[in-house]
């Protein structure tokens, strides 16, 4: 992915996420939505700016495995 | 024939083993603090949800658009560089330590505004964990901002370091990038 | 060996081995008296030869560090050291001052000897492992600062390398955080906060950045790979050991009046500590496996893995069982801890010393590395050694566990001395694990003997 490309992307992601949380609404659901995009915004940055998808598939995977993990565990544990 | 010869590309870690080893342990150290910052938001609601009305998003917000830009401009710089266009990816690397160093601007600012107040790491448990993540990535990205200008002047002078230790700054970058990304919502929204 | 100065190793790493031994048999007297409670009582109370077998550990590796600063300095900065004489001098003073204190600790009482040494002056006397006569830490002070005036300047008038900023980082900072040994504030919690400053900031921090320099110069001799690689790992490492080590002396601040983030920061920080060792793990195994060259001295060698390993164990897994706040709470100063502290000390630090004597030894008697006979017999001893600390620590494991659960956790827990007597068994077994060890230093000490006369008196008869 072109680098610019990315970083619209990964600036909309974050407006998004801004905009979302200080809309007032309220609800279940967003908490998991907020960090679905962060986990998205993680998978543009592991995949395209630290370069790992050429990586072996181990590193791929830890740094991944990282990344899911913390969305996952903050979206359960937050309440 | 000569085609055959060419074997694909192999999948390569960009960056020194050492450094990715670095940072795989700087993300558990910081996977560790949101996963605790998480668990003590949910025992005290009321108090980090107070804390966490204290703070400036909109600064936060556009701290968070600095470090993107940095880290895509790194990559930019880094595709010149692997076609040996060095002056240019050193222009880039100084455009990159600039935009970083505009977030450390930015977070001094916010940092300042809240010690002034008398905010301690003792206040309350929020502001231990706010002070204590934000001041600790803070130093991530000054030791980033370090790594970069060096890595800049060294191209503009053109004697580049060797590839791979510009991955490596770059994959540390990113690193600190990625925290930031997780770090953002966890304190200033959720 | 290249340059000649580098000879005065010799007398500290004598004086470390010897002082070694002396620890050894007092751990055993120790370990003796934990079932046979008035063995050698009363010329030997417990509480002295607990004082004598820590305070003998912390010199014999202090010796330990500077000769290895006085071999691999001037190597490493390609230069004669700055002051030969000097290192000579300090090194008679140290080793005169250390006995005098032992053996006051030995023949006078604990209040007497502060009496004697006018501890009402400056009081520094009474904490643990810094109990030493003010007088004796002022020594220690005069020492260090002539060992790093010596050192500093071979090293800034030589070649500047990562191995030699990095020791001398750590030989500094050591110097450094000694100096709140001489803090002794009345007010309890804050006595107790900066002591750990020493305590804690040695053992995990500046320590495990002359840990790293000493291990990164044998890989460099004995492997023959790239300086580059080996100092960019060392870099790594050093930067994880200060970014874990430093916050993580919190885990030392649960509960004992100071301020509850502490809960937090030390668990968060300290549960991380285990990263750089196990980074120094992967660094030699990796190196190793790596090597350019096959190094004659195959027993340094093994004695370079063995810490590697070791120090992971002792100081890595062993430090992160207890660490978290709510698993301390209940383990905090049972066996576990004694545990933790053999396995590290012996990995990390006793090992490292071993380690560099064992690579410069044969150097310094002008022979590329000891006969087949004598390397046998010092890799019998790295396992007699290395095994009977792993049961050593297995031992004290149970008994903490034991302890933990029978004191602290149980619905109706028992006192103290009831449950020491519940886990003798252990104790016992630590006994004889220890046995093992002490013949295992024999036959370190055996091995000297079987090198037979050095190639160097030869070639000059």
């Amino acid at each position: 992915m072109n680098p610019l490309l990315a970083l619209g992307l990964l600036a909309a992601l974050t407006l998004l996420n801004v905009a979302l949380n200080h809309s007032g609404v309220q609800g279940a659901w967003l908490i998991p939505i907020t960090l679905a995009l962060v986990w998205a915004k993680g998978l543009v940055i592991v995949e395209h700016f630290m370069q790992l998808r050429v990586a072996p598939p181990l590193w791929r995977g830890l740094v991944h495995g990282w990344l899911l993990l913390v969305c996952t565990g903050i979206a359960v544990v937050a309440p | 024939m000569h085609a055959i010869t060419h074997p694909l590309p192999a999948r390569q870690l960009k960056g020194d083993l050492a450094v990715w080893i670095l940072i795989l342990s700087e993300l558990l150290v910081f996977g560790l603090f949101f996963l605790g910052y998480a668990v003590a938001a949910r025992r005290h609601p009321a108090l980090f949800e107070a804390g966490q009305a204290t703070l400036d998003t909109g600064a936060a917000t556009l701290n968070t658009l600095a470090l993107l830009a940095a880290s895509a401009v790194v990559v930019m710089a880094i595709e010149r560089l692997e076609r040996q266009r060095t002056r240019e990816a050193g222009r880039l690397l100084a455009l990159a330590a600039l935009l970083g160093s505009l977030f450390l601007v930015n977070k001094a600012l916010e940092l300042h505004h809240h010690l002034a107040l008398g905010i301690t790491l003792s206040t309350s448990l929020f502001h231990m964990f706010y002070l204590g993540l934000v001041s600790f990535h803070f130093m991530h990205v000054l030791a980033g901002v370090i790594v970069l200008s060096w890595v800049a002047r060294r191209c503009l002078r053109d004697t580049p370091p060797e590839l791979n230790t510009v991955w490596s700054a770059g994959a540390y970058w990113h690193m600190v990038d990625l925290v930031w990304v997780v770090l953002f919502p966890l304190v200033y929204l959720l | 060996m290249k340059y000649q100065s580098q000879k005065v190793a010799r007398l500290y790493f004598m004086a470390a081995i010897g002082l070694f031994t002396g620890q050894i048999l007092f751990g055993l007297i120790l370990g003796l008296q934990y079932v046979i409670g008035d063995f050698l009582f009363p010329a030997v109370p417990f509480n002295v030869a607990r004082m004598v077998h820590t305070n003998l550990l912390i010199v014999w590796l202090l010796f330990g560090f500077m000769g290895a600063a006085y071999y691999l300095v001037p190597e490493e900065a390609e230069r004669e050291l700055f002051s030969p004489k000097l290192a000579v001098a300090l090194f008679w003073i140290f080793l005169v001052a250390g006995a005098l204190t032992i053996l006051g600790y030995l023949l006078v009482p604990y209040s007497g000897l502060a009496r004697l040494t006018g501890n009402d002056l400056l009081p520094t006397m009474g904490r643990e492992f810094l109990e030493q006569p003010t007088i004796t830490k002022l020594g220690i002070v005069v020492v260090a600062l002539g060992f790093l005036y010596n050192i500093g300047m071979t090293i800034l008038s030589g070649r500047k390398t990562v191995i030699n900023m990095v020791l001398l980082t750590g030989l500094v900072g050591l110097a450094v955080l000694f100096l709140f040994a001489f803090y002794n504030p009345d007010n309890l919690v804050k006595d107790k906060y900066y002591w750990w400053w020493v305590v804690h900031l040695w053992v995990e921090g500046v320590w495990e950045l002359i840990l790293g320099s000493i291990l990164a110069f044998v890989l460099v001799k004995v492997t023959g790979v790239d300086r580059e690689v080996i100092e960019k790992w060392l870099y790594v490492i050093i930067a994880m050991t200060l970014i874990t080590g430093i916050i993580g002396t919190g885990h030392h601040y649960y509960w004992i009046g100071t301020p509850g983030y502490w809960q937090w920061l030390g668990s968060v920080f300290s549960a991380l500590e285990p990263i750089p060792f196990f980074m120094m793990t992967v660094f030699a195994f990796n190196m190793i496996n790596k090597r350019r060259l096959n190094h004659p001295n195959k027993a340094a060698v093994l004695w370079a893995e063995g810490t590697a390993v070791m120090a992971f164990l002792g100081a890595g897994v062993w430090g992160f069982m207890h660490t978290l706040a709510p698993v301390n709470y209940y383990t905090h100063g049972t066996q576990i801890t004694a545990a933790h502290g053999h396995m590290a000390f012996y990995g990390a630090y006793a090992m490292i010393v071993l380690t560099i004597i064992s690579y410069a030894w044969p150097i310094l008697r002008g022979e590329k590395a000891a006969n087949q006979r004598a390397q046998v017999l010092e890799m019998w001893s790295f396992w007699l050694m290395t095994v009977s600390m792993v049961f050593i620590t297995l031992f004290l494991t149970g008994a903490g566990v034991l302890q933990t659960w029978l004191q602290r956790y149980t619905d109706d827990p028992l006192p103290f001395m009831v449950v020491q007597e519940k886990i003798a068994p252990f104790y016992w077994m630590r006994e004889a694990a220890g046995v093992v060890f002490l013949i295992g230093l024999l036959v370190y000490l055996y091995a000297f003997v079987a090198r037979g006369k050095p190639a160097e008196d030869a070639t000059a008869a």
